[in-house]
């Protein structure tokens, strides 16, 4: 008979011995735990260095020559220009309050996920390299030379968070680790060590104005397809601004929104919504994605993209932007615009044309959220809705972590939520509001390739989903950020099966009696409203 | 007088503790401290789950006699399976699991089946534990499928209006389906 072992000696079990440090522990590149590679053409376009064909699990990751030389000298360069970064590097006492707050170690386990430990593998290098002291006592002092193992490591430390700061939120200190992240990633870029996913929608969004590429005749084109079906669901047909100058308002919201599923139903939701207020609004081509991919590349990508939208909006002259439910478009307006391309002082400042309501908030990027906007309409009473056309929903609300965290945008989805439905239940309050637990799929990790590994960090967000349905029947979870909207899905279906996904302005879309339309029998999804069942159609 | 099944049932916080210390042991040292820290069923889900399962199947093994049925045990065995089956765990080692239950009933009762002379029921028990290995394997095999069926719909689902609205592809379902 074969001899295989014992079960305690598979798994491993060590009961007595201590393990190694982490310093010496290599760095394992599976199927399913990184995502590809920026194809060579790609990186070209963006005028990025060492672009080849290659794969984390090659041994050997073909960097340039002198990589130690370029990565240190980048490494100086960003402590320079950012005195945030060389405080983080210097100021973290490792209080380990940070710990088991990232959901990637919550649902993995893997130590090098917990926050401190994935800041500290850039931090070892900062001390070996750059503190005398350290760099005589070597690991005594936590330093460390930069060897390739350390770009491979890097590569997949770095790439497996998703700058969603929910461990930025318990750190005394407030480290904001997705900025130490940022910078890792700056690093890499400079021997040429990144991933596809976020460079193409870069190098599409630089081109063609969204991540996909869609040219302004296709995206035309797709919006006309939607309003097909807004007619079919309501009888009335929407026929929306394009690129049209001399508007009130440009309107902006991530590509994703306009052919994926399930955004397109809350992109038919923006468009019940403006056609029912009779708003003056233009969409545009150019800028057609309010997702910035720069971020998650570097602050002259960032600085580009988001520039786009401002150069659009002087182009059409319009007085002020309004933007959709997008998660990281929001943290680059509320927190990066104003010194990067702002002020925006050819704008004015948002005034809702309905209600007269002024935006003081907004003031500075001339950009409002349009959760903000529809509460405004609601609490006004300027809004006709039925909220009863929901009621085959009992929702929950997710807080998309950049309109949560990064820009405090907590009480008025909920608002609307309330106003739009009549089951509504939150989730425990640990994963809500700023302690909102990530997707998974933040910062460019939401690709195919990495499901497996977002499947492990959705793990304490799909527990509280799970939570809500096993007790009140949730079966509905809505969301204001169309990365979420691809990635919450599969993360339902994998760990709270039966509870679907929805941005919140598609129940809005459904809750809206507009003026003359006919009898609906549907929602937007073309579902059977509550009690048409047996209607035709 | 007593059975195994008995000393189960009162010493079952003994057994879970053991156990649930042996599985954590299949984590790293750090990691273990942690989560045998906190005990927030949402900070902490990987416990929450892990402790749900275990009493759950501790709870059905002493009252499922020799035979354990799949419909009892899937729905504790799969809070355990689906965490592991996404982390980094090779099947065995994913799955490997609940013969550690073994190895904790017998730290744990050892002295109350000598002193009572329940090594029969001890092989009956090991038995149907056997038995729960392999309900493991199917749910770890279904958790592997899902991740794969779910990576394939998502390229559906990205591209899929695209592909339509370019007419490289035809809905036949559709109402009035192009054909091609």
């Amino acid at each position: 008979m074969a001899k295989y072992p014992p079960p305690e000696e598979l798994i491993k079990i060590n009961y007595t011995t201590p393990v190694k440090s982490w310093m010496d522990t290599k760095t394992p590149f599976k199927t399913g735990n990184f995502s590809y590679p920026g194809k060579p053409d790609i990186l070209k376009y963006l005028g990025m260095p060492n672009p080849r064909v290659w794969s984390p699990t090659d041994d050997d990751w073909q960097l340039p020559p002198d990589w130690q030389r370029i990565v240190m000298e980048k490494f100086r360069s960003l402590l320079k220009k950012y005195r945030s970064f060389k405080i983080f590097m210097d100021i973290c006492v490792r209080c380990g309050a940070c710990a088991d707050k990232c959901h990637f170690f919550i649902g993995g386990g893997d130590p090098k996920n917990m926050p401190v430990l994935r800041a500290e593998l850039l931090r070892s290098i900062y001390r070996g390299e750059f503190s005398a002291a350290a760099k005589v006592l070597g690991k005594l002092a936590g330093a460390r030379k930069l060897e390739e193992d350390v770009i491979k490591e890097w590569f997949l430390y770095f790439y497996q968070c998703t700058e969603c700061r929910r461990c930025s939120l318990f750190c005394p200190y407030g480290i904001d680790t997705a900025e130490i992240t940022m910078m890792a990633r700056e690093l890499l870029h400079e021997v040429g060590c990144n991933i596809n996913w976020i460079l193409e929608p870069a190098a599409n969004c630089n081109r063609t104005g969204n991540h996909l590429g869609i040219q302004p005749h296709a995206y035309k084109d797709m919006m006309d397809f939607l309003c097909d079906d807004i007619e079919d669901i309501t009888g009335k047909r929407i026929r929306p601004n394009v690129n049209k100058k001399g508007c009130e308002i440009l309107f902006i919201t991530p590509s994703g929104d306009i052919f994926a599923d399930p955004g397109i139903y809350t992109y038919m939701g923006y468009l019940i919504l403006f056609e029912h207020l009779g708003l003056d609004v233009t969409w545009s081509t150019y800028a057609s994605e309010g997702g910035n991919f720069g971020l998650f590349t570097s602050d002259k990508m960032m600085k580009k993209i988001n520039g786009k939208m401002y150069n659009e909006a002087k182009r059409l002259g319009v007085k002020w932007i309004l933007g959709g439910e997008c998660g990281h478009m929001w943290r680059v307006i509320n927190q990066y615009m104003s010194t990067m391309n702002g002020p925006a002082d050819f704008l004015e400042t948002p005034v809702s044309p309905i209600t007269g309501t002024k935006f003081d908030a907004a003031a500075g990027t001339k950009m409002l959220h349009i959760a903000e906007f529809t509460a405004d309409l609601i609490k006004n009473k300027k809004l006709n809705l039925d909220p009863s056309r929901n009621d085959n929903f009992i929702s929950t609300f997710h807080d998309s972590c950049n309109p949560a965290r990064g820009m405090g945008l907590l009480d008025e989805p909920r608002y609307i939520m309330k106003n739009v439905c009549r089951q509504f239940y939150e989730m425990p309050e640990n994963t809500i509001r700023e302690q909102t637990f990530c997707c998974g799929g933040g910062a460019g990790l939401n690709n195919e390739e990495f499901t497996e590994t977002r499947l492990r960090g959705g793990l304490p967000r799909g527990n509280a989903v799970k939570y809500v349905r096993d007790r009140h029947g949730v079966n509905n979870l809505a969301c204001i950020c169309a990365i979420d909207r691809a990635t919450l899905p599969p993360l339902c279906d994998y760990w709270a099966p039966g509870v679907g996904v929805s941005g919140v302005h598609e129940l809005v879309g459904n809750a809206i009696i507009l003026d003359g339309e006919k009898k609906r029998t549907t929602d937007l999804r073309q579902n059977p409203l509550p009690g048409m069942e047996d209607e035709e159609e | 007088m007593l059975k195994l099944v008995d000393f189960l049932v009162l010493d079952q916080q003994v057994v879970l503790d053991a156990w649930f210390d042996l599985i954590l042991g299949t984590y790293a040292e750090n990691t273990a401290v942690l989560w045998k820290k906190r005990d927030d069923p949402f900070a902490n889900p990987v416990r929450h789950r892990f402790e749900a399962g275990m009493r759950g199947i501790v709870m059905g093994l002493a009252s499922c006699g020799e035979a354990p049925d799949a419909a009892t045990f899937t729905p504790f065995l799969d809070e355990i399976v689906r965490v592991r089956a996404v982390q980094d765990f090779t099947p065995a080692q994913a799955t490997a699991f609940i013969f550690l239950l073994k190895k904790a009933v017998r730290e744990a009762l050892w002295p109350k089946i000598v002193e009572h002379n329940l090594f029969v029921q001890l092989l009956a028990l090991e038995s149907a534990i056997d038995v729960l290995a392999l309900f493991s394997l199917d749910i770890y095999c279904q958790c592997r499928e899902k991740i794969y069926a779910l990576r394939i719909d998502q390229i559906k689902k990205q591209y899929d209006r695209l592909l339509k609205r370019a007419n490289l592809v035809c809905d036949l379902s559709a109402e009035g389906g192009e054909d091609q």
